[in-house]
């Protein structure tokens, strides 16, 4: 509950100025919307599937019946939408006597709380890519050499040996991806889009992508291969459990995703009982990954 | 291991039957220091818990023994270098008044019905699971006194989880904060509900489970 207590610098009009969080323009500033696909869910669940087509052709001989090959569905990947809330309390003297109501837009801090939640939210999946206590479809987390595949057999989408961010590592990136089975287990090359980071690598990255000619020491004018790449930036605020750890998202479809089943919604309401204006904000949504060869992870 | 983000005292999160009950007005004693577990000279601060006293004020509640209500607000607190009653958003330890209109109130949630959130005092648990196996036991307090910032720091000692009934709050969940970023780091926040009450009727405590 928000009381005059809580505010008791604000009931008389000599603050110069009132710091606080910056509110402006919340939903520019998350980051999730960069790396996530992010859209909409129509139902309290949504399910993803997967279908592993044909494979190879196999030579036929003249006269001779061609051979069979099969269609076969793989895992299931449900989102289902949960809930988010938040409320504040505000007793009716506390509005009437703070003089600096502008410091304290409730329905505004509100607002920014759901969208960092979202983007804190959609961080834990990079966080947790190596927790095997948060799972996908195919029971194995988000980063793994055990992925599974509808027709056998297995793929990885996490860098055997961890690097640190450099241009040999993005090379090995890109050499991993470019041999990366397909839903029906036949090589499908996979390209890399963006490059995801805990915002503490954002200078070394700086330097690995912006340079045209090679960033390290050796040969300063080789070609930068990293640059060459073509790669987006994604710093990840909210991305703390670690300092060296770093993905790459690439160009398949339904890797991570976001779903909004209901995107921030305020009320504001008065308790006449208790002479107190209450400010909610509700949010719905789940997130995850369905095809691991969205996003390809180096747990270095 | 990163720490999640450490936040003060012993908060309200929800009613345990319907909506939060309403504040109390609790009279601090004059003169009052609050000193928690004889760690250190503190405020009394919001989100801290206290007890009744036999003089009709409030106290800060021990480590280990009962709970009254978490302090809310304060309603009002004499400033004796300006002479007049000040608002305020913590009661100074040893605020002096000598008439009733200069009382130091504070607002006191009774814990009564009452869910709230606190922080884990240590990685006792590293994973989910591992917290929520605790789910169900009692745990006292710890306190870990700053007397820079003249604040209590009142949170659980996961250590001390147990079925015992004499352990003062119980773990209901592990709240559903995005607060809790990392279960193997510090500061994992836990929804309680109090076990050992000072209050009419007084709870002597449950067995946990």
């Amino acid at each position: 509950m928000l009381s005059t207590a809580d505010i008791f610098r604000l009931l008389k009009p000599f603050i110069e100025t009132v710091v606080t969080d910056d509110m402006d323009g919340v939903q520019g500033k998350v980051a999730f919307t960069k790396y996530m696909n992010v859209d909409t869910m129509d139902d309290a669940y949504v399910d993803d599937t997967e279908i592993a087509g044909t494979r190879l052709l196999a030579e036929k001989s003249e006269g001779a019946e061609m051979q069979l090959d099969h269609v076969k569905m793989g895992n299931l990947k449900r989102y289902t939408a949960r809930t988010y809330a938040l409320k504040v309390v505000l007793t009716k003297e506390a509005q009437e006597d703070n003089k600096y109501m502008e410091a304290i837009p409730v329905a505004r801090m509100l607002k920014k709380s759901a969208w960092v939640t979202a983007d804190v939210f959609s961080a834990l999946i990079l966080a947790r890519a190596t927790n095997t206590s948060y799972l996908g479809g195919d029971s194995q987390p988000l980063a793994s050499a055990s992925h599974t595949m509808p027709h056998g057999g297995t793929f990885s989408n996490t860098m055997a040996t961890p690097m640190s961010p450099s241009v040999a590592a993005l090379m090995q990136v890109r050499s991993a991806l470019s041999q990366m089975p397909g839903v029906n287990g036949i090589i499908s090359p996979v390209m890399a889009e963006k490059v995801v980071f805990p915002i503490v690598q954002q200078s070394i990255w700086d330097i690995l992508l912006g340079s045209e000619k090679s960033p390290e020491a050796g040969n300063f004018t080789a070609i930068n291969v990293a640059y060459q790449m073509g790669l987006e930036k994604v710093p990840v605020h909210h991305w703390t459990n670690t300092t060296t750890e770093w993905g790459v998202v690439t160009d398949q479809d339904d890797g991570l995703k976001f779903k909004w089943r209901k995107k921030p919604e305020g009320s504001t309401w008065m308790d006449n009982d208790n002479t107190t204006i209450k400010f909610g904000i509700r949010a719905r949504w789940d997130g995850g990954w369905t095809n691991a060869r969205g996003y390809y992870h180096v747990a270095a | 291991m990163a720490n999640n983000v450490g936040v003060y005292g012993i908060r309200p999160a929800t009613g345990k039957y319907a909506s939060s009950k309403n504040p109390l007005t609790k009279i601090v004693a004059t003169a009052y220091q609050a000193n928690p577990g004889s760690a250190g000279n503190v405020d009394l601060n919001i989100f801290d818990p206290v007890i009744r006293v036999s003089d009709g004020s409030v106290a800060i509640a021990t480590a280990t023994g009962a709970t009254f209500g978490v302090i809310v607000g304060v309603k009002q607190v004499y400033n004796s270098g300006i002479g007049a009653i000040s608002p305020s958003n913590k009661v100074p330890g040893g605020t002096a008044w000598t008439t009733i209109d200069r009382q130091t109130q504070v607002l006191v949630l009774p814990v009564y019905g009452q869910y709230f959130e606190i922080d884990a005092d240590a990685a006792t648990a590293t994973t989910l699971a591992g917290w929520q196996a605790f789910i169900g036991e009692n745990c006292n307090l710890s306190y870990t006194v700053n007397t820079t910032e003249a604040k209590a720091y009142p949170r659980l000692a996961t250590a001390s989880h147990n079925t015992t009934n004499t352990l003062p709050w119980n773990i209901v969940d592990v709240s559903p904060t995005m607060l809790n970023q990392d279960y193997s780091g510090l500061y994992v926040k836990l929804i309680v509900q109090a076990n050992v009450i000072d209050d009419v009727p007084v709870s002597a405590g449950s067995t946990g489970v």
